[in-house]
């Protein structure tokens, strides 16, 4: 049995590139082990920021060979042919059998050896990694560039090449504190590369920044940078600073977004409020008190910054700021910000109505509306953008705005991020799920809205908020009705649309119902059931989430499979019959008994529909719809739809149609899976 | 060893480069807002010629004038530039080995390379690398370059920009810019602190956006007819004029929401016509 030890060598990967890896790594390696036909006893896989390691344990010295069978010329074909085909497998001609009417070769062939495969299984690997950003440089393409490999069969090197570098046994450690290393083998490997001041191991890597924070004393992570700070260093030693505590007049948020945003520092607690005190990893530190004092001197710096930012934006006032807007453009081309807190404040308003919201929140969303863009032009969030909101909501304050206004400005960001914190408030909710509408409504209005993976203006992030928000809260809204407003007050407001007004509305309105899916997904509904309940035709996302969540409910029913099947036989034949459909359904046509009592149960059941579906209960309507089941079969079994008499003929695919529309209202129910 | 003077830094700095290969250019000639914008790295960095560049850039941006208040922030700073092509297998280590020719040892400090992705949308250019963090404090940029004017370089050029200023503010331990040593006895705020105040007055005051404006429309046509007459060099100093005018007018807050994109485009195209012609004009030359 044999070890194996791969270490791809980068330039430092982006902590983001080290999480992708550290996600696809396993599998990869899994099917390049695979591919070159090899077991092995364990794996494990490790990323940092200069290296992706792989320690594979158990595997056997070589693949074995395997037998197999060559069929060679004709048996009648003359003797040069076969003396031929007999050297060409390293055989002499009497060693052929005959067979079949052919001669074959029976081939041994050799066991392949260990190190003849590795090579390919970091083939494999690497060319199987995907980023999400990759970079050229003179030499291939990667996350950034690949600089050295190490492949390590127990002691032996073993020979490949990737990305034209020959792989060695010589590893890096450290870049200051360590330099170049041999390495043994896979199972000295993380120990020498230990003795260089290189942690591979991550879990190891947090454990020791974790403890080290926790040394430090109680120190607060809000806006979540330990994990990238795990892969900004491979030598983590955490150190800690202090600051003057003049600066803990500024508001907590903003002493931490000065740590926190870009320095990725830990702020540290001191009972209730925040010490003058900070933590950080260093990547080594040789000599702490000159790594101290570099950090000490850029807090401080953006810690001034953020005062004299601060203080310039209270003496000049959230209202002067607002004033301002109309300045600054909002995405390229979709008039001012000025522009766009008015198509807020209406969609907000609009909103208001349409989910029937308490009487004291619609002044508050009106007034929460003009103010919600100010703090883009204060001079706090031009230091710090991740102030956005929060600034706004303090300065709000300041001039007296009452809690609920300056509560909804600070919501209308949220969520932040996918599964981050929803707005606490109605009128921050409704402020919230307008300012995205109409960001989304105007984006795809002049034809900026996402291209595959760009997505310059985050309006995925944007519609997933959309979906959360309504989804919590249960607001029901039109989409096409908000986002046809948005467009027309766009217009209204002398922007020129790259496209006719309103074409753009029925694809944005698509695009934010393709977030419901993964909004579902760790509810247990399905991607069938989920396209199925968009089948159903709803342009809001409280409704298809209903309907999908009870088709999940019904999954594996008899009566869910019994309709399923009725509706798809339905759409076939409405769909075969489109040309001679009639165009209005005439009941005096009626003639036989199954027709007219198929036409009875439809009458009912719609009725029936409507009142479920009012009350956006599904299960109910599931259960209305198969009445129509025994009916249909009936009439199918009955009636000849294809009759001669083509008024008859038209009327009965006209019924046929209606009852699949019928049906329709509780899903596409033709993307089921099958019985 | 003795601490760097502004000077004696920058021609550290030179000297190291010029061993490794560089070309010691000169700040080019009329206004950029980055070294990045002289000819000597956006058009030498498209086409397959080797070359291997270093200069000092004055980094014009009107928009960042404080009248000489704030103690690091200036219409005018400093870039140290470099640009190798193609980029070389070493090149992190080789610009470890400037920072230590300037009197800092990368073991003494906590070095960093995090990641950072530049984009020039008025370039039509774009590449990915990192801001090197000394201290916690970001240093230079160091980019690969991508794309230029909206053409693939082949090869990949490595650009190394470090800010000259936070450089030497650290090397000397002074907390304003104003007072670093520029030459034994005379400080940066001796040099330059009259030209913050008249060219902050100047650029958010008194400039003239009507003369402005028409004088972007001009040098974009003049562009047009270099290019038409296949004099690319002389049709991007057009376009950098075009591109100083548009900060003026920009930091004159004249600048209407609605043209502001159209501006962009305007002068991006205008660097991509110029990267097409550049190419051209040098495979016909052979």
């Amino acid at each position: 049995m044999a070890d194996l030890l791969i270490e791809i060598g980068c330039e430092e990967l982006p902590a983001v590139a080290c999480r992708e890896a550290r996600a696809q790594l396993p599998d990869l390696l899994r099917s390049g082990l695979e591919q070159a036909g090899l077991e092995a006893g364990a794996f494990e896989t490790h990323v940092g920021p200069r290296r992706l390691a792989a320690i594979v344990t158990g595997l056997p010295a070589s693949r074995a060979a395997v037998r197999r069978d060559v069929r060679g010329p004709r048996a009648d074909a003359p003797e040069q042919a076969r003396a031929g085909f007999a050297r060409k497998h390293g055989l002499e001609a009497a060693d052929l059998e005959e067979r079949e009417g052919f001669v074959w070769a029976v081939v041994e062939g050799a066991d392949t050896p260990l190190g003849e495969l590795v090579g390919g299984v970091v083939e494999t690997v690497v060319s199987g990694l995907q980023f999400g950003k990759t970079m050229r440089w003179p030499g291939g393409r990667f996350s950034r560039p690949v600089r050295w490999l190490v492949l390590k069969i127990d002691e032996q090197v073993a020979e490949a090449e990737l990305l034209g570098l020959w792989a060695g046994e010589h590893s890096r450690g450290h870049r200051f504190l360590g330099g170049e290393t041999r390495v043994r083998s896979a199972a000295t490997y993380l120990a020498d590369l230990r003795d260089v001041k290189v942690v591979v191991d991550e879990d190891d890597r947090r454990e020791a920044i974790r403890s080290g924070l926790d040394a430090v004393g109680s120190w607060i992570d809000p806006m979540g940078k330990f994990d990238e700070v795990v892969d900004l260093v491979e030598w983590p030693v955490v150190l800690e600073g202090d600051f003057p505590e003049r600066y803990l007049v500024l508001p907590d948020w903003v002493v931490v977004t000065a740590m926190q945003s870009h320095q990725r520092y830990f702020p540290v607690s001191d009972g209730p409020g925040l010490a003058p005190r900070f933590a950080f990893v260093a990547n080594g530190a040789a000599k702490p008190e000159i790594v101290i004092a570099g950090n000490r001197a850029v807090l401080i710096g953006r810690l001034e910054d953020a005062a004299f930012a601060y203080e310039k934006d209270l003496d000049l006032g959230i209202e002067a700021m607002a004033a301002e807007l109309g300045r600054v453009s909002f995405l390229e081309g979709a008039g001012s910000l000025a522009d766009k807190q008015v198509r807020v404040r209406e969609l907000a308003e609009l909103l208001a109505d349409r989910v029937d919201a308490e009487p004291g929140v619609r002044p508050a969303v009106a007034r929460a509306a003009e103010l919600c863009k100010a703090d883009l032009v204060s001079k706090l969030v031009s230091e710090f953008s991740e102030l956005e909101g929060f600034a706004g909501s303090v300065y709000a304050r300041q001039e007296g705005e009452p809690a609920d206004v300056c509560e909804a400005i600070r919501e209308h960001h949220q969520p932040v991020e996918a599964g981050g914190v929803l707005p606490g408030s109605e009128a921050g909710a409704l402020l919230a799920v307008a300012d995205k509408i109409d960001t989304i409504a105007a984006a795809f209005a002049i034809g900026v809205q996402p291209t595959g993976s760009r997505d310059p203006y985050g309006l995925r992030r944007a519609a997933a908020g959309v979906v959360a928000i309504t989804l919590a809260r249960g607001f029901e809204l039109g989409l096409p009705e908000l986002m046809s407003r948005s467009v027309q007050t766009l217009v209204a407001q002398g922007c020129e649309l790259k496209r006719k007004p309103l074409e753009s509305v029925p694809e944005a309105v698509e695009f934010v119902l393709d977030r419901v899916g993964a909004a579902l997904e760790p509810e247990g509904v399905s991607i069938e059931e989920l396209r199925a309940a968009r089948g159903a035709g709803h342009t809001a996302p409280v409704p298809m989430a209903a309907l999908a969540r009870a088709l999940r409910d019904a999954r594996g029913s008899e009566r869910l499979a019994a309709v399923r099947d009725a509706y798809g036989r339905c759409v076939r034949i409405a769909a075969k019959g489109e040309a001679e459909m009639a165009e209005r359904f005439d009941a005096a046509l009626l003639r036989e008994e199954a027709e007219r009592a198929l036409y009875e149960q439809l009458v009912a059941t719609d009725e029936q529909l409507a009142d479920c579906v009012a009350r956006r209960d599904y299960a109910c309507a599931l259960d209305a719809t198969s009445g129509l089941v025994d009916p249909l079969n009936r009439f199918f079994d009955e009636v000849l739809v294809m009759d001669p008499d083509l008024a008859l003929r038209g009327n009965r695919l006209k019924l046929v149609f209606n009852v699949a529309a019928a049906i329709r209202s509780t899903g596409d129910l033709d993307q089921l899976p099958g019985g | 060893m003795h601490t760097h003077t502004f000077q004696t830094m920058v021609s550290a700095l030179q000297s190291f480069w010029e061993q490794r290969g560089c070309v010691i250019a000169t700040p080019y000639h009329t206004e950029v807002g980055a070294g990045t914008s002289n000819p000597a790295t956006f058009l030498r960095v498209l086409g397959p010629e080797p070359w291997r560049v270093a200069y000092v850039e004055p980094s014009i941006r009107p928009d960042d004038g404080r009248y000489g208040e704030n103690p690091y922030r200036f219409q005018m700073h400093h870039q140290f530039q470099v640009v190798l092509k193609p980029a070389p297998d070493d090149v992190q280590d080789l610009y470890l080995a400037s920072l230590a020719a300037i009197g800092i040892e990368p073991a003494d400090h906590d070095v960093r390379f995090v990641e950072d992705n530049w984009e020039s949308p008025t370039l039509g250019a774009w590449g990915l690398g990192w801001e090197v963090w000394l201290d916690g404090m970001e240093i230079t940029q160091f980019t690969y370059f991508q794309q230029a004017g909206g053409i693939e370089c082949e090869p990949v050029s490595a650009e190394l920009t470090y800010g000259l200023e936070r450089l030497a503010m650290y090397l000397q331990g002074v907390e304003r810019a104003q007072e670093l040593v520029m030459a034994p006895g005379v400080t940066y705020g001796d040099v330059f602190q009259e030209n913050e105040r008249q060219f902050s007055t100047y650029n958010y005051e008194v400039a003239d956006t009507a003369m402005l404006a028409r004088h972007f429309d001009d040098h974009e046509a003049e562009a047009g007819r270099c290019l038409a007459a296949g004099l690319p060099l002389a049709a991007y100093d057009q376009a950098l004029k075009c591109s100083h005018i548009f900060n003026l007018l920009d930091a004159r807050r004249a600048i209407a929401v609605t043209d502001r994109a159209a501006y962009i485009l305007r002068m991006r195209s205008v660097a991509q016509a110029v990267a097409r012609t550049y190419l051209q004009t040098g495979e016909d030359d052979g």
